[in-house]
């Protein structure tokens, strides 16, 4: 299990854009923010190297002014399906 | 509800996300006690990457790290971590973890040309024993030790001692040599006390930011998205920045200034100049705290003597005197704008813009700079005519103006500077060059005087005896100098601890690399993987790394942060403390002192230097307890089940006894308990309060009622006004080395990228260093972006892709090559030319050419 959640910082005005290009990446999944041009983000994949792909490309999308971590969790689990 | 594992921590960490960012997302709050539930334990820990100081929360569960998450009761960090946080909890689980000392060998026997072979740590230390006690007898500078501002400050302090003290030799020398030290000699020169008055609370006071030679984007992207935050929110708000090439950090900027290099020090001339034509400085702070000096120019480029650009020089060292403000003003009168723009390349606007921001009494200016500044043959120079401008302008030393140095390691002020792990100095900012600082060291190591070897080796007037029976004579050696002893063969055994060194230093064909090889010396590595320097080595140790043991770490605003120990390392592997003191029990004082000082104090006779310098009474002063947090979690500690005793406690208890028993003021820090119970205290620590901007009334106690402003640091209680000319570079292009080479770090690597490299998407998407250059000069060359060119100076080449059009766009006539890459070492094309003040290297500028490979 490979989640993370991250910040991404944009010019406001460019935010409806910027949420376009996000979404085009892989894994990434765009929750809120784009008024406060702050979007908040998550990535999740099976694949570790996509994953990191998808993280690493925040910042080569233009507009973008700064892309922050927040939460990383990642386990290698066999059963992920219990419920809490 | 119920939900699934995977959907309850993605909804977890959308929550942590938005309440971080401020943003509201009705559906998701945040579900700590289910997490708690899910059997991971939380504990924090300063982020062992940069020296922004962020904090990270760390989850640990079945004695593994399996999550991070940025600590949001952080002051530094607020929640965010930079997207190399994305890669903490895998840093120490790379597949290639050394797990066993590892010796070269042949037939069963030690051979510099051998195989490595695994051997026990017993083998190891008698092994390293008996070379150093040889090699040591050959003279103070015969042994040499290679630290790390990566270390914790225990760490620092132990090494300190047993160098120092211990070996009664000085070349103890951390890499923050090649990242810092100019910074640190600026700030003793102008101010009489290291590091910054300021702080991060800066980022939201300031009007304006100027960038001088820092990316911070890409290499303080925390600190960045405070900046960014400011200059978003706050109404006129404006970010300059300059550089020797565009970086990420310039997307931001409202000004750019892309200038030739070496010129920053024309640049900040004319700045005064502006100030003073315009009278706009502030005559009454200047009157009050500021002293005018000169310092000796034409200081050569510290490389070997027999260079030639060495024999030219006509100055020498760094002994100011005294001028006048009429006389500075003389002397910064030649740089008009019409001279800063011809010399720099800068448009007149954009250095016009520049220079009146600074003279603008409205204005609150914060400066930031990193290696930009500091790896510059003029460094020293420059930090203080950045000061220069602050200075006369009064904005210093208040919210929002601050003239901000930052570091680029986790602790290279809290260990290096603080604790002082350098040739030169003592903790608290004591140096060696002082007799009466090395005896107060002594007394609160309880070690007879003359013990620690004084720089020009006398004590009382008198020569200090070495064990060869000899005076000691010169002791000091710095890292670059390090690196020539052992290509001489004058020194013969190094040890380097916590940093790669060989892939780090400059001219790496010429000095390193033959320094290491040299068949008379032994060179010991202690890391948690395999570098470049470890496969250089003839001795690897396994290192125990960041949380894997207790630690503390020191930041850029003078923030000092503790954790615990979450995880074991593993195999054999140990920390660099206990294989520090450790090693300290295979040598005996008879075996590395002089008769007359084992007579002065017969009880040590036939002791090890463990005995005398570690179970002293104080450093083992405090009994092993158990370790728990506030939840009553319990957690490890591997020295203490070693040792007996709360190792970490008793060396920084001791190392605290410099900050209040000496004469000098402002570098007093908490006790060791306050800072496990914060997420960190910034010094100077008065009454229990911390201090966030220096040297004024209402900020700091230290400075007494009715004072205003005082540079405590000077006698006088003034900082210094120090000018300095713009002086050529050591090489710069001509007609075969055509272009500027400068090299630096990217995002996604931390420095070498002993680490980061060792985590596979990391790698993936920043596999190999490229060249970046521009697009016009490579046309030129016939290169196309994406095949391979050879970047080749007067000392070697590299291999490596042509990329034109990458986040970094170089002007025309320079190219940029990061120095993370162990397969394309661009060392050993930089020049090892270093700033002659404070011995710190250049390797932002020297003259290649780039050929079609």
């Amino acid at each position: 299990m490979n989640i993370c959640s991250v910040v991404i910082h944009v010019r406001p005005e460019v935010a409806p854009s910027v949420m376009a290009g996000i979404e085009k990446l892989q894994g990434a999944e765009v929750h809120g923010g784009v008024e406060e041009g702050k979007l908040i983000v998550t990535v999740e994949h099976d694949d570790d190297a996509v994953m990191a792909e998808t993280v690493n490309g925040f910042t080569n999308i233009d507009g973008v002014l700064n892309a922050s971590m927040i939460y990383h969790h990642y386990e290698k689990i066999k059963a992920e399906q219990g419920a809490v | 509800m119920s939900m699934n594992r995977r959907e309850f921590i993605k909804t977890n960490a959308i929550a942590a996300a938005a309440a971080t960012a401020g943003v509201t997302i009705p559906t998701v709050t945040l579900a700590k006690d289910g997490m708690d539930k899910d059997g991971i334990r939380w504990d924090k820990a300063a982020c062992r990457f940069c020296g922004t100081g962020c904090s990270v929360l760390i989850g640990t569960k079945g004695g593994k790290v399996v999550a991070t998450q940025g600590d949001p009761d952080a002051p530094v960090n607020k929640g965010l971590n930079c997207i190399k946080g994305y890669f903490l909890s895998k840093i120490m689980y790379g597949k290639d973890r050394l797990t066993k000392p590892l010796l070269r060998k042949t037939n069963g026997k030690y051979d510099k040309n051998g195989e490595f072979e695994e051997i026990s740590w017993d083998e190891a230390f008698k092994t390293m024993a008996e070379k150093w006690v040889a090699a040591r007898k050959k003279g103070p500078k015969g042994v040499g030790m290679f630290g790390s501002g990566q270390w914790t400050i225990w760490e620092g302090y132990a090494a300190q001692k047993l160098l120092k003290a211990g070996f009664r030799s000085n070349s103890l020398e951390p890499n923050a040599r090649h990242c810092m030290a100019s910074a640190v000699g600026s700030f003793m020169r102008t101010f009489g006390i290291d590091e910054p008055m300021g702080c991060y609370d800066d980022l939201e006071h300031a009007d304006a930011f100027v960038l001088w030679g820092s990316n911070m984007s890409e290499m303080h992207p925390i600190l960045w998205s405070r900046l960014t935050d400011t200059r978003l929110t706050k109404k006129d708000s404006e970010v300059h920045v300059l550089s020797t090439f565009k970086h990420r950090s310039c997307d931001l900027a409202d000004n750019e200034l892309i200038f030739t290099p070496n010129t920053d020090l024309a640049i900040a001339n004319y700045i005064a100049n502006h100030i003073i034509q315009t009278k706009a400085y502030d005559q009454a702070f200047i009157d009050k705290n500021v002293n005018f000096k000169k310092t000796p120019t034409d200081i050569g480029y510290g490389l070997r003597a027999s260079h030639p650009l060495e024999k030219k020089k006509t100055g020498k060292g760094g002994k100011l005197s005294g001028i006048t403000f009429d006389e500075y003003a003389k002397s910064v009168a030649p740089y008009t704008l019409e001279h800063a723009s011809e010399i720099s390349g800068v448009p007149k606007t954009r250095l016009k813009k520049l220079a009146e921001l600074y003279a603008n009494p409205n204005k609150k200016v914060t400066s930031f700079w990193t290696m930009g500044m500091n790896q510059h043959t003029r460094g020293v120079w420059m930090n203080s005519l950045v000061y220069n401008i602050h200075l006369m302008m009064g904005k210093i030393s208040e919210p929002g103006n601050s003239p901000f140095s930052l570091t680029g390691q986790p602790s290279a002020c809290g260990t290096a500077r603080e604790v002082g792990t350098f040739t030169h100095r003592l903790p608290a900012d004591y140096v060696v060059k002082k007799d009466a600082h090395c005896k107060f060291a002594e007394k609160i190591w309880k070690l007879p005087a003359g013990t620690i070897p004084r720089a020009n080796g006398k004590t009382d007037g008198a020569d200090q005896t070495d064990i060869s029976g000899k005076p000691m004579g010169k002791t000091m050696i710095h890292a670059v100098a390090m690196h020539r002893a052992l290509n001489d063969g004058k020194m013969n055994c190094f040890w380097v601890m916590c940093n790669n060194n060989l892939q780090a230093a400059a001219n790496f064909n010429e000095e390193s690399l033959p320094g290491w090889r040299n068949p008379d010396n032994f060179i010991t590595v202690s890391d948690p993987y395999p570098t470049i320097s470890a496969m250089g080595a003839d001795m690897i140790l396994p290192t125990s790394m960041w949380v894997e043991k207790e630690g503390a770490y020191g930041n850029s605003e003078r923030r000092t942060q503790f954790w615990r120990q979450q995880t074991k390392g593993p195999g054999e592997s140990k920390s660099d403390l206990w294989q520090v003191m450790e090693f300290a029990k295979y040598v005996k004082t008879d075996d590395v002192w002089d008769a007359t000082l084992l007579a002065a104090a017969p009880e040590y006779k036939g002791k090890t230097l463990y005995d005398v310098l570690y179970a002293n009474g104080q450093v083992d002063k405090f009994p092993a307890q158990q370790i728990t947090d506030p939840e009553g979690n319990v957690y490890g500690n591997d020295e203490m089940d070693d040792c007996g005793y709360y190792v970490q406690k008793g060396l920084f208890e001791e190392y605290r006894r410099f900050q209040f028993e000496g004469p000098k003021k402002g570098h007093e820090m908490a006790a060791f308990e306050d800072y496990h119970a914060s997420r960190g205290i910034r010094w100077p620590v008065i009454d229990g309060k911390e201090t966030l901007w220096r040297y004024r009334e209402g900020y700091d106690a230290l400075v007494p009622k009715g004072a205003g402003v005082k540079f405590y640091g000077k006698p006088d209680g003034k900082a210094n006004i120090i000018t300095a000319p713009y002086e050529p570079p050591p090489e710069s292009p001509d007609k075969e080395y055509d272009l500027w080479l400068s090299t630096g770090r990217v995002l996604e690597h931390w420095h070498s990228a002993s680490m980061t490299r060792r985590v596979p998407e990391l790698y993936k998407a920043m596999p190999d260093a490229v060249i970046y250059m521009h697009p016009a000069d490579a046309k030129k060359r016939k290169l196309r972006r994406g095949k391979y060119a050879k970047v080749v100076s007067r000392r070697g080449e590299i291999m490596a892709r042509v990329e034109t059009r990458g986040r970094n766009k170089p002007p025309q006539g320079l190219i940029f090559v990061p120095w993370f890459d162990a397969g394309r070492l661009i060392n050993k094309v930089t020049l090892d030319a270093t700033d002659p003040l404070s011995k710190e290297t250049d390797y932002k500028k020297c003259a290649v050419k780039v050929v079609k490979a």
